[in-house]
């Protein structure tokens, strides 16, 4: 059952063209600028889809489409049956959005502060917040934090607590918007396995844009690739893999130098005993055969294309 | 059916949106203490004024002594009523800028109550403006003034709607915002031209026609000039009632409508 569906979405912002401080005020010429341009995808209910691209692709714009915060210019979003830009109860009480570089939170107060406000929003039982906020606190290892000041906290501590926020509630649709930007990698690691089970635990759809190929590998189902405002790849990690799995990866080590390497390989990172090209499978056993014949070769390590060159390919073709 | 449900939650976040607005108010114990003694000061410095101009004369803009610190009690109690939400009128700029009201539109609240329960300076309004209030009160001679219950009742609905176009016009000023992500300018002028100047003089000071004029077309007068004419029983309650209260829910249809296609245009500020 699908649960977002969005149907030629487009969303272009008029954008100032600056020229000089009168001509601005009593000439303003403003330019069309495609944020998003006519794009089409669904997500069932539970499913994880990432949304990625490079920085001025249009996650972001789309995220605030899809949850409310801006009106597109064209097209049509259907979230749980509702329209997001008519932000009614019903629909704002079924989505969380999760912003890396924006905080919900007050600076002065201490998260449960923050949240007990929020209980009352949502009107959530508070035997049930209490034990909500109880398991979200181990799981995500801030149990000791809901009484310190926001401002005293970490960055990945206060992300944390963000995460907490938004999904006390326990919502449908759970929109994050690089949510483990700047953090450690045990931090990543804690939120990233919450992310992960969420969707068994509540069945919450989650829809996340990242730049960290990592994240998406390991919390996503689906990946859509945004470029320009259009999407070029709408597909699960394994079709996205299988699309080039018919090259591979080919690691050396070897004990002498590794030089004069044929030009036919297309080496993808070289040292001086260690070399990686990229070959296609079928020449892989030949080019195992050159290197083992012609250097003292102590490990080969065989291995796909990385999901993160993949991606960047993607944005650059 | 979202109304109802808008309403309730309204409702259900008043007093946690209070609470909230007094933690973050507390959040530094020592937070404006030095406002409250310069309120104090000033307000000294506002009655010895009233003071000297009445060694020389018993009748001032056809207000005696009496009448004048009555008024100034109308300006000042305006004024503290106002500064409850002068936090938020003057913070929108950032809530807009910085973001956070997208974090505060994905939440199932009605957007405006849930600004002006959570952004309120309640203990400071209280704090710095009773003690000067108290200071003027003392220097009245009420039997002096010609105050009864019919204008006191008037004087109440003309004052609190005084205070909710107040609150309109300065909220219009600082949501422009949405669309122009600085409005921190236009709110001080809207607060200076319509707010501190009209505190300044009493109704009766201006020029008949010029007075009504004034009052009527900018009707942020009505909270101090009008409303202090009316309890002292200097103009009939009864029509002043009426046009205020006419005035208010005209200001406030047209706010709502403004501020919610402000709303639709609000394209977020930041990425």
């Amino acid at each position: 059952m699908n649960v977002i569906s969005v149907k030629n979405l487009t969303k272009a912002f008029k954008v100032l063209q600056k020229k000089s401080l009168l001509k601005d005020i009593f000439f303003p010429k403003y330019q069309n600028i495609v944020a998003v341009n006519g794009i089409s995808f669904k997500v069932e209910r539970g499913e994880s889809v990432a949304l990625l691209g490079p920085n001025g692709a249009g996650k972001t714009t789309i995220i605030k489409m899809l949850t409310g915060l801006i009106y597109p210019s064209s097209g049509k979003i259907i979230i749980n049956g509702h329209i997001p830009s008519e932000r009614k109860t019903i629909f704002l009480k079924e989505i969380g959005l999760v912003m890396g570089n924006k905080g919900g939170m007050n600076w002065d107060l201490t998260p449960i502060q923050s949240l007990d406000l929020l209980q009352k929003i949502y009107d959530i039982d508070r035997a049930q917040f209490e034990k909500d906020i109880s398991n979200l606190g181990k799981l995500l290892d801030v149990t000791e934090k809901f009484n310190t000041p926001v401002r005293k906290l970490s960055l990945g501590e206060r992300m944390k607590m963000e995460i907490v926020a938004s999904i006390i509630h326990r919502p449908n649709i759970l929109f994050l918007d690089e949510p483990t930007i700047g953090l450690d990698i045990l931090s990543k690691h804690n939120i990233r396995e919450l992310l992960r089970n969420l969707p068994k635990l509540y069945k919450t759809t989650l829809i996340l844009t990242s730049h960290d190929i990592d994240n998406v590998e390991k919390i996503c189902d689906r990946i859509i690739i945004i470029s320009k405002g259009t999407i070029i790849f709408n597909g699960t990690i394994k079709e996205l893999k299988h699309t080039f799995s018919q090259s591979k990866i080919l690691t050396i080590t070897s004990q002498n130098k590794l030089s004069n390497v044929p030009s036919k390989y297309r080496v993808v990172e070289k040292d001086t005993k260690q070399i990686k090209i990229e070959t296609p499978s079928e020449k892989l056993s030949s080019a195992i055969k050159y290197f083992v014949d012609n250097y003292q070769v102590l490990d080969i390590d065989i291995s796909s294309i990385p999901l993160e060159e993949m991606v960047k390919r993607y944005f650059t073709s | 059916m979202d109304f109802k449900e808008k309403f309730k939650t309204t409702l259900r976040i008043i007093v946690p949106g209070i609470k909230y607005s007094i933690q973050k108010e507390t959040a530094y114990v020592a937070n404006n203490i030095g406002n409250t003694f310069s309120t104090f000061f000033y307000t000294l410095a506002l009655v010895l004024f009233i003071d000297i101009i009445y060694t020389n004369t018993d009748n001032f803009a056809n207000y005696s002594k009496d009448e004048m610190l009555i008024f100034t009690v109308v300006g000042q109690a305006g004024f503290y009523a106002l500064f409850i939400f002068y936090n938020l009128y003057s913070n929108f700029d950032n809530i807009v800028r910085r973001g956070q009201l997208d974090m505060i539109l994905v939440k199932p609240i009605p957007i405006v109550p849930y600004l002006y329960v959570t952004q309120m300076n309640l203990i400071q309004s209280l704090r710095d403006g009773v003690i000067p209030i108290l200071l003027i009160c003392t220097k009245i001679e009420f039997t002096h003034v010609n105050i009864t219950i019919g204008s006191f009742i008037w004087f109440l609905i003309i004052f609190l709607a005084g205070l909710i176009i107040a609150n309109c016009i300065h909220f219009l000023g600082a949501s422009s915002s949405l669309i122009t992500k600085a409005s921190n300018k236009l709110f001080w002028t809207i607060h200076l031209v319509f707010f501190k100047s009209s505190n300044k003089i009493p109704f009766e000071g201006y020029k008949k026609i010029f007075g009504k004029v004034i009052h009527l077309f900018f009707p942020v007068f009505l909270l101090t000039g009008i409303s202090s004419s009316v309890l002292l029983n200097k103009v009939n309650g009864c029509v002043y009632t009426f046009l205020s209260i006419i005035i208010c829910i005209a200001t406030v249809i047209v706010s709502n409508i403004v501020f919610n296609t402000w709303l639709k245009k609000y394209s977020s500020a930041s990425s």
